[in-house]
């Protein structure tokens, strides 16, 4: 049975603009982890956003073990959007191992793309010696599969939607709302696995898109040196450091990273205007 | 530091957190179970007290949660003493929104509970595997044995046929017998086939509109002459002609002879053997009524489930059975967009039901 792409990654369109920016959410949430940078877009262009397969509202009956066994089936996801929904001259938006999977699908239809703008990205989160320095150890990572199976398979309610009792909430906040970051525990895992343990390095060669990579000041996940790498392998891209510490800019300082994005895309002459800053 | 001491002799763990993860609180019995004091933990970001999978579950996971969410419960990480051990904690997360916002953990140890649960991971895996392991087995053994029966239906084919001469009635009643039980096995062997390929992945399903009393009818001509010769007589309840089910029409029929066998399998000499179907609301319910033994209410949830056989007086070993007909049947109802449901009464009969979506109405 064939599912509608639209249907399987849950994608959202919206926006006043003809240019089409593609937001790619990372691992452990879902398209609302671009509920405060995403709308700044809506007034310039026309905003995509949409939840991989076995995250947020997408169709988990869509997943199959091996199209996504590697980031490519991801990525391969992000094509078909793309040409499900007749969008050319992308910019698109990926967070943490999205901005590989946004690496990839360029590769896959360069002529589709126009810019990536990656936020804090590594090509590879395992150490291999004696000159990468992804900042984990294979150890380590198995050490998050354990803790996530123990929160997963324990808790089960960590990824459920959860239950909000705001009554003056509207209702389709609420809803909202009550589906955060919810994800299939297995598919989480196994895309914790894709993740976490893949080499990409080799990824990052040949890549034709521009690139705007952006790295906060004191990210565990990402440590400076990962992103160093992803910066020195694509050729012409730029590199931003934010004030923001943590792993995730654009949810606790969107001011910065709308305001990072905002002159990359000045510079490069595709946006005239200002983003909106956040209230 | 009122607030600390107020917390300072509680059993739980509590720290404040600033938004961009730093201590810039902590209590009495975090520092005891970290072996540290409070000047070696302030403005330290929480990251560094925690295991290094912990470091990467709190950044990709729990902080775009907290922020979206504004609270977490019941997170389990493992917190490194100074010493290096790991404390394993469930941890509460809320987020405080302020001038200058604040997040606020509560901890409690769980160094028992956490075993217990490694042990219940890795029996959950060993679980897993076994079952995965039974589903290929028996997929495997159906078609093994499948080959070797078609080869003795053939083989009694030819002979009936007299291939190796003329018979006389006694050999031909034979070879129909040995033919029979061979049937009975072959069903059986699908019964198994069907339901590991269901636990292997999703049923295969062409969803039509069907109209529902050609359904019936078919069903009811399939076993018209087995019902006869059970000494059961079938009737039919007045069923409108135009109800019309989404479903996949072989699907159905493979329920309904499962149903009625069923029903011929346990109502003795003489009993009666109803079909009827109704619409409820946006469903239509098909339903299959003995007047046979009837289950007992405690076998009654159990009915449905994988390899559960009935005991009843009237099953003897005449009435082979492995106990996946109505699992296999509950399981294609559910894959159609339906559900399956039997009421019972011992000694008065069982009726079991089928409830599928009506197909939509042609424009």
């Amino acid at each position: 049975m064939s599912v509608s792409v639209t249907v399987r990654n849950n994608v959202k369109t919206s926006g006043n603009g003809q240019q089409p920016v593609l937001f790619a959410h990372g691992f452990g949430c879902d398209q609302n982890m671009w509920r405060f940078v995403a709308p700044a877009f809506a007034p310039h262009f026309k905003v995509v956003l949409f939840d991989h397969v076995g995250c947020g509202r997408s169709d988990i009956s869509a997943y199959r073990a091996d199209r996504y066994q590697s980031l490519e089936g991801y990525a391969r996801d992000i094509v078909e959007i793309a040409e499900a929904h007749d969008l050319h001259d992308i910019i698109f938006v990926g967070h943490s191992v999205s901005s590989m999977i946004g690496i990839l699908a360029a590769k896959f239809a360069p002529e589709r793309f126009a810019q990536l703008i990656l936020l804090v990205p590594s090509a590879c989160y395992i150490d291999v010696p004696p000159d990468y320095r992804g900042g984990f150890t294979r150890a380590d990572l198995e050490g998050l599969l354990d803790l996530m199976e123990k929160n997963y398979v324990g808790w089960a309610s960590f990824l459920a939607p959860m239950v909000m009792k705001n009554d003056d909430q509207p209702a389709l906040q609420q809803e909202l709302a009550t589906s955060f970051c919810a994800a299939d525990p297995a598919i989480a895992r196994r895309f914790a696995a894709v993740t976490f343990l893949s080499d990409h390095r080799h990824d990052l060669d040949g890549v034709k898109v521009p690139a705007l990579i952006v790295q906060c000041s004191d990210d565990a996940i990402a440590p400076a040196g990962a992103i160093e790498f992803v910066h020195q392998k694509l050729s012409g891209s730029s590199l931003r450091t934010l004030q923001a510490s943590g792993h995730c800019p654009q949810m606790t300082n969107p001011k910065e990273t709308i305001a990072a994005i905002n002159e990359y895309l000045s510079a490069q002459g595709v946006l005239r205007g200002i983003l909106e800053q956040p209230q | 530091m009122t607030e600390r001491s107020q917390w300072s002799g509680r059993l739980a763990g509590c720290l404040i957190l600033s938004s961009d993860c730093r201590i810039v609180e902590v209590n009495e019995t975090v520092l005891r179970w970290l072996g540290v004091t409070e000047i070696e933990l302030l403005e330290r970001p929480l990251h560094e007290v925690l295991d290094s999978g912990g470091q990467f579950f709190l950044h990709s996971q729990i902080m775009p949660m907290l922020k979206l969410k504004g609270s977490l419960e019941e997170v389990y990480l493992r917190m490194r003493n100074k010493s290096g051990a790991i404390v394993p904690v469930l941890a509460n997360f809320a987020q405080h929104e302020a001038k200058e916002p604040r997040i606020e953990l509560t901890f409690l140890r769980i160094p028992q509970r956490g075993r217990l649960e490694d042990e219940l991971l890795q029996a959950k895996k060993l679980a897993e595997q076994a079952s995965d392991a039974k589903t290929k087995f028996l997929g495997m053994m159906s078609h093994e044995l499948r080959t070797p029966l078609q080869l003795i239906g053939l083989n009694n084919d030819f002979l009936l046929e007299g291939g190796c001469g003329p018979l006389n009635e006694e050999q031909k009643e034979n070879i129909h017998a040995s033919q029979s039980a061979t049937d009975s096995v072959a069903v059986l062997m699908d019964d198994i086939l069907d339901f590991a390929k269901m636990q292997g992945g999703p049923v295969n399903l062409t969803l039509e509109p069907v109209p529902v009393s050609r359904v019936l009818d078919r069903a009811e001509v399939s076993v018209r002459h087995r019902l006869h010769q059970a000494g059961l007589t079938c009737t039919r309840r007045p069923c409108a002609e135009h109800l019309t089910v989404l479903a996949d029409k072989n699907r159905l029929q493979q329920i309904l002879l499962n149903l009625l066998n069923n029903a011929m399998k346990f109502t003795p000499r003489n009993g009666v053997v109803t079909l009827a179907c109704e619409r409820v609301s946006h469903r239509v319910q098909i339903q299959v009524i003995d007047t046979g033994c009837g289950i007992p209410p405690e076998q009654l949830q159990r009915v449905f489930e994988p390899f559960v056989q009935l005991t009843t007086s009237i099953q003897s070993a005449d009435k082979p059975g492995i106990g996946l007909g109505l699992a296999i049947c509950r399981e294609l109802a559910n894959a159609m967009g339906g559900s399956m449901s039997v009421e019972s009464q011992v000694g008065a009969g069982s009726t079991f039901s089928i409830s599928l979506p009506c197909a939509p109405e042609r424009s």
